[in-house]
């Protein structure tokens, strides 16, 4: 299973270098540098080529090795897919909320909804941690340096 | 002594002492390094003379650069790419429970670092910057590989397949955006977001701190898996601990410093070869400890990045040249005080030039006693349940890339990227080459399409200039000498 696995990453690597050069044939090459040697598109094809070497490699070799090594693996620990993917549609949903709901309350939600995530079920505690620090970052960054984050505003204003 | 007159006088101690700390405080705030500290304190510099203000910016530029370190090994979160490798031994250290050792050999490091960079660039600083000139792009180039292949070769996890792969791609991915040399766009797939490429800390975040916390999220790391976080451990080093790392100390500030001299090198590559150079030089059995908690693999990178900085400061007063980001941004505050930095500064305005040259060294010493005090409530950061921890890390990456570029596509960019780096560190890729490898990217194309137009599309330069031939060579070695030794030691045993 674990040389399957290897594998499929190293034939996704594959993938994903065959993928590259071929969008370095549509690089525009500077007017006049047609017929030259070395231009835009040289280096990239240069990494195409050994991308795939590698990637091919390590699907042949890393693969045996895999094999060969999976008999004394100790027993993998359960993972929780559930809660890696809950994590990233938080952060998703923050960057979509930061410029339109402004950033105390994007934060705001983002925190709260992320100790929620990760287990944390006492609220006081939580509602502190979800509130202090975008407070705290907020006057630092608005007072201190004078940088501006984005603000609340009601649609339409 | 006219710069030890100047460098001590009360308000210039002040000066340094008030720049570090607040640099320090700025390095640790997520997306804010060396450079955007010192550009958000030159208004502040108006109020003194040149050579006051250019001490204050001194202190700022060491500590944000101790700053970022500080944030490096406690929360896995290179704010700027002279730190990367300081996380390589820094954040298992913290993760073991030995953060506050962690902290206070990054602290004597950069002491020392800078301290012997500070003594060479007194000696020395005339002299390096006319050899600093006989550096071109064949050079440069070389550099860069050589940079390049000693992360590579030495990365451990994985092999050396996976990570000369994850180093290509960091290559390509430094490609995206618009080409140097030709203006052309590559690979931006018709998105203005991608013009300017994607940004170093977008990557180095995602690939370090970000994917850190989404496996602690993925292996289901709550508030009651046991936190050895929370125990910060002695500050004190062990005889044996000293013995071990003071060498590493004095080789990397060396090759930290001249490093730190060539305009454009700067502090990346310095930490990089010289965490590579202190493995490759390391027994077996010590060999081994790097990358799990070695401290003499936390000790070199974090030395040579602080003598880089220094040296740094070399073409910038001698020749008025900036070597980096950082000092090409103290250039401009040096036109802005009416100081052309160049060959006749130190005729002209020995103040200026001795002054902040000694100042460097009682930035060093400042830093070291407001810092090593300050160490154990740095440290309680990692006594947060991850509960907190997790999502308040996840929120730091996220607003300090969003700092940089004011663009929420590139926050997406993070998350995506982020999601990609916990499955490839699931399968042991690498991460480290692949930061070099976009770091060096656009410098490494640049130097090579230029070497091979000085000598007609022809790869020449490599064997008809010496320095660079010899680069090469060492470059080489590199490779090869791990399976000489091996050889070498089977053949003993045989």
């Amino acid at each position: 299973m674990k040389a399957f696995s290897e594998r499929l990453m190293a034939l996704a690597f594959v993938a994903f270098c065959l993928f590259y050069g071929l969008s370095a044939t549509t690089i525009a090459v500077f007017p006049g540098r047609e017929h030259e040697l070395i231009t835009s598109r040289s280096f990239p094809y240069g990494l195409t080529i050994v991308g795939l070497l590698c990637a091919l490699y390590i699907a042949v070799k890393a693969g045996a090795d895999a094999e060969a090594e999976e008999a004394g693996q100790p027993v993998r620990r359960q993972l929780d897919w559930l809660r890696f993917a809950a994590l990233i549609a938080v952060s998703v949903a923050y960057s979509f909320l930061l410029e339109r709901t402004g950033f105390i309350v994007s934060t705001t939600l983002f925190l709260a909804a992320g100790m929620l995530v990760m287990g944390e079920r006492r609220w006081v505690p939580l509602i502190a941690a979800a509130v202090a620090p975008p407070l705290i970052f907020w006057a630092l960054l608005e007072f201190a340096l004078d940088i501006h984050l984005p603000s609340f505003s009601w649609p339409g204003a | 002594m006219a710069g030890l007159e100047v460098a001590t006088r009360p308000t210039n101690l002040l000066l340094v002492s008030a720049g570090c700390f607040a640099g320090t405080l700025i390095g640790m705030l997520p997306g804010l390094g060396p450079v955007s500290a010192i550009a958000l304190l030159i208004p502040v510099t108006y109020a003194f003379d040149p050579a006051g203000a250019l001490i204050l910016l001194a202190g700022v530029y060491y500590g944000a650069v101790f700053g970022g370190s500080t944030s490096a090994i406690l929360l896995n979160a290179p704010g700027v790419a002279g730190t990367v490798a300081t996380t390589f031994d820094g954040f298992p250290l913290a993760r073991s429970g030995a953060a506050g050792k962690a902290l206070a050999v990054a602290a004597y490091a950069s002491f020392s670092g800078g301290t012997l960079a500070a003594v060479m660039l007194l000696v020395a600083a005339p002299a390096l910057a006319t050899v600093s000139l006989s550096f071109q792009s064949p050079e440069y180039f070389a550099l860069m590989v050589l940079g390049l292949i000693a992360v590579t070769a030495f990365a451990g996890e994985g092999g050396f397949a996976k990570s000369t792969l994850m180093a290509v791609v960091g290559l390509m991915l430094a490609t995206v955006g618009t080409d140097r040399t030709d203006g052309v766009m590559r690979f931006t797939f018709g998105r203005l977001d991608l013009l300017d490429g994607i940004s170093f800390l977008l990557l180095a975040m995602a690939a370090f701190a970000l994917s850190e916390v989404l496996l602690a999220a993925l292996n289901g790391e709550t508030r009651q898996t046991t936190n050895k976080l929370a125990d910060m451990g002695s500050l004190k080093l062990s005889r044996k601990e000293v013995q071990d790392v003071a060498p590493a100390i004095g080789r990397s500030s060396l090759l930290g410093f001249l490093i730190g001299v060539l305009p454009g090198a700067g502090a990346t590559i310095a930490s990089f070869m010289s965490y590579a150079f202190e493995r490759n030089l390391a027994a077996p059995k010590a060999q081994k400890e790097f990358g799990k908690g070695s401290l003499r693999g936390l000790a070199a990178p974090e030395s040579a990045n602080n003598a880089a900085s220094s040296g740094s400061f070399v073409p910038l007063l001698t020749l008025g040249v900036p070597g980096s980001a950082t000092t090409a941004v103290m250039l401009g505050a040096l036109i802005s005080y009416g100081i052309n930095p160049g060959p006749s500064l130190f005729v002209d305005r020995p103040d200026v030039f001795w002054g902040v040259i000694v100042s460097m060294y009682v930035g060093n010493v400042v830093l070291l006693i407001l810092n090593l005090p300050l160490i154990p409530y740095f440290a309680r950061i990692l006594a947060l349940p991850q509960t907190f921890l997790v999502p308040l890390i996840v929120f730091f990456c996220l607003v300090g890339v969003y700092l940089v570029s004011f663009n929420v596509f590139d926050l997406y960019l993070m998350i995506a990227f982020g999601a990609v780096a916990v499955v490839l560190r699931r399968f042991r890729y690498p991460m480290a080459p692949m930061i070099v490898g976009f770091t060096l990217g656009g410098l490494l194309e640049t130097n090579l399409r230029r070497s091979m137009v000085l000598y007609d599309d022809s790869f020449s330069f490599v064997w008809e200039r010496p320095i660079t031939l010899l680069i090469m060579v060492l470059t080489v070695l590199i490779v090869l000498l791990p399976v000489l030794r091996k050889r070498w030691r089977r053949a003993v045993t045989d």
